[in-house]
């Protein structure tokens, strides 16, 4: 796994880039699910680049880490490069959020946080009913779990023991206006998703063999991987600092990515 | 229509394997126990949570299932409209829903359980179809029209039977709209949904310039045969169990606009509903025979004078 944590620095780069080109998105929530992603479909999602209809499914139900799924729908070749540009411009594949029409390889539209735990309840059952072996993967930021909708799934879940369905929870701890456990509190997180019939799994979330393990475990129910994870990982004006969720400062942010491309190049 | 309609279900599970029926805790009002009941593997009850059962019904359609997902109209398109709107429209998914008691046919039940606004909030989320069987004998061929079409569909359903409509003249099913009378009517009355019959026992058809529009497809709208049908109208009366705002009545507003017709709308006003019988509250609201005739009468004696007209 050594070459994989290597590369989501390039990763990480390439999603400031399309973030810092557009000049608005949500770098800190981008970066602190990408080594989720980046694990799942380098190394997990079976049948994805084929475009097998028994395909895992990977759903980014928490919309506006978007820029950070492109960059791995281009990376595994399921996104066309030369659309991989101008997001968030008019006339653009790439839009602000997940739009499964107009972005390929996107498998549900998302951004009206709290609808894609349901979606990947729908897709399980929909794939079990018919003999499927594919696996659901959902993730969820964990501000987006003050939805109630959320929990309207997960209730679903675990009743129509759907073992083939894994909702990830990006548990950065920071929503749009502050640390979610002032905004409102989540925890006890996984007592939560226990109450309501899930077996939980908690991770570091920036740990490639954890995320790796965690993705493949199968249990006979629901399973909610809780993946701690900071805001802005791996950049460290942004690390933690919940002003990041969205684009704070245009410049600062081009300024770096400039230095990075810049230094890439030196080097 | 809700017998005819989980009979419907029954049979249209015949012809389609991907078939498959959510509901939430209505299975017994909305009929889908009897599609439960034979096709047990291909029923999901999800409970009382509407905005999931819109989601689980998108997600078995991105599976490759045909889902049709039940709830009472208000609660499905108030409650759920963002997912309506998000989870199916904007994915362009071939989902129908079905809003069940809608109009006033929630009777004693009252305000909560009335659906007086549910067209007008659909007719403005894009790719979605609206469409309104005005007898039992649409239920069948209307869902199964709005199956086969594989795109968002919302299907709008009274509570109570509704008397079969006699052979129309012009129009189907499947072009969204029918149609009855003079083929240069002075009057034009358009009409949604089961008081289609109250519509065409008001018009005296015989010898008078006079027609009645069925629209089925409120949404989208039948912009041609509406145009041909009331191009010599002086008059257009839009009749639904609906409010005034936004529903079948601004539709032919916009539809007409410009064309110099006087427009009238014979729907629910623009208030809070209340409990009764269903016949009672159709009086109440002056949704009947005879207030449609009353008028359609005034219209055709010419009682249209100048000030009137736009």
């Amino acid at each position: 796994m050594s070459g994989l944590e290597d590369d989501i620095a390039e990763l990480r780069l390439r999603t400031l880039g399309l973030i810092a080109d557009a000049g608005s998105g949500h770098p800190g929530s981008s970066l602190s699910c990408l080594h989720i992603l980046a694990v799942a479909y380098r190394r997990v999602l079976r049948g994805v680049v084929e475009g097998d209809p028994d395909r895992d499914r990977f759903l980014l139900s928490k919309g506006h880490g978007a820029p950070a799924l492109y960059v791995l729908l281009e990376d595994v070749g399921v996104l066309p490069t030369e659309l991989a540009r101008d997001l968030r411009e008019i006339g653009s594949v790439l839009q602000g959020h997940p739009d499964r029409l107009r972005t390929p390889g996107v498998e549900a539209s998302s951004g009206s946080l709290g609808q894609g735990l349901s979606l990947g309840v729908g897709l399980g059952l929909g794939l079990r009913r018919r003999g499927s072996p594919a696996h659901v993967h959902v993730l969820l930021g964990d501000g987006e779990l003050q939805e109630g909708q959320v929990w309207e799934a997960a209730a679903a879940a675990s009743h129509f023991g759907l073992a083939n369905l894994t909702a990830v929870v990006d548990r950065n701890r920071h929503q749009h206006d502050g640390p979610t456990e002032s905004v409102l509190a989540l925890e006890p997180l996984a007592d939560r998703w226990r109450a309501f019939g899930w077996e939980v799994d908690e991770i570091d979330g920036h740990d490639v063999e954890e995320v790796h393990d965690a993705l493949l475990t199968r249990a006979d129910r629901p399973r909610a991987v809780i993946a701690h994870t900071a805001k802005g990982y791996g950049v460290p004006f942004m690390e933690g600092d919940s002003p990041w969720h969205s684009v704070e400062d245009v410049a600062l942010l081009r300024g770096y990515v400039r230095q990075l491309v810049g230094g890439a190049r030196g080097a | 229509m809700r017998d005819a309609f989980g009979a419907a279900l029954v049979e249209l599970a015949e012809d389609v394997p991907d078939l498959v029926v959510l509901d939430g805790d209505n299975a017994t009002s909305t009929r889908t126990r009897l599609f439960a009941d034979r096709f047990g593997d291909s029923f999901f009850n999800v409970g009382i949570a509407e905005q999931n059962l819109v989601g689980v019904a998108a997600g078995l359609a991105l599976a490759g299932a045909r889902p049709v997902a039940c709830a009472f109209a208000s609660m499905l398109v108030n409650r759920a409209l963002d997912q309506i709107t998000h989870s199916v429209a904007h994915q362009d998914l071939g989902v129908v829903l079905v809003g069940h008691y809608a109009g006033l046919s929630g009777g004693r039940e009252g305000a909560c359980h009335h659906s007086t606004s549910d067209v007008a909030v659909l007719r403005a989320v894009p790719n979605l179809a609206v469409l309104v069987p005005a007898c039992d004998a649409d239920v069948l061929p209307l869902l199964r029209l709005a199956v086969d079409r594989g795109r968002p569909a919302y299907l709008r359903l009274s509570r109570n039977p509704s008397a079969a409509v006699p052979d129309h003249d012009r129009g189907s099913l499947a072009e969204g709209w029918r149609y009855w009378g003079a083929d240069d009517p002075e009057v034009l009355v358009v009409v949604t949904g089961p008081l289609l019959p109250s519509a065409l026992d008001a018009v005296p058809r015989a010898g008078e310039r006079v027609g009645v529009l069925n629209v089925v497809s409120v949404k989208p709208f039948p912009d041609t045969a509406f145009g041909e049908v009331s191009r010599s109208a002086r008059a257009v009366v839009a009749v639904e169990e609906h409010s005034t705002t936004g529903g079948l009545g601004s539709a032919v507003a916009e539809a007409a606009s410009g064309s110099g017709a006087t427009h009238l709308r014979i729907g629910v006003p623009d208030v809070f509903t209340v409990s009764g019988d269903h016949g009672e509250l159709l009086q109440l609201y002056g949704l009947t025979t005879e207030r449609i005739a009353s008028v359609v009468r005034s219209l055709t004696r010419g009682e249209l004078d100048d000030g009137h007209q736009h």
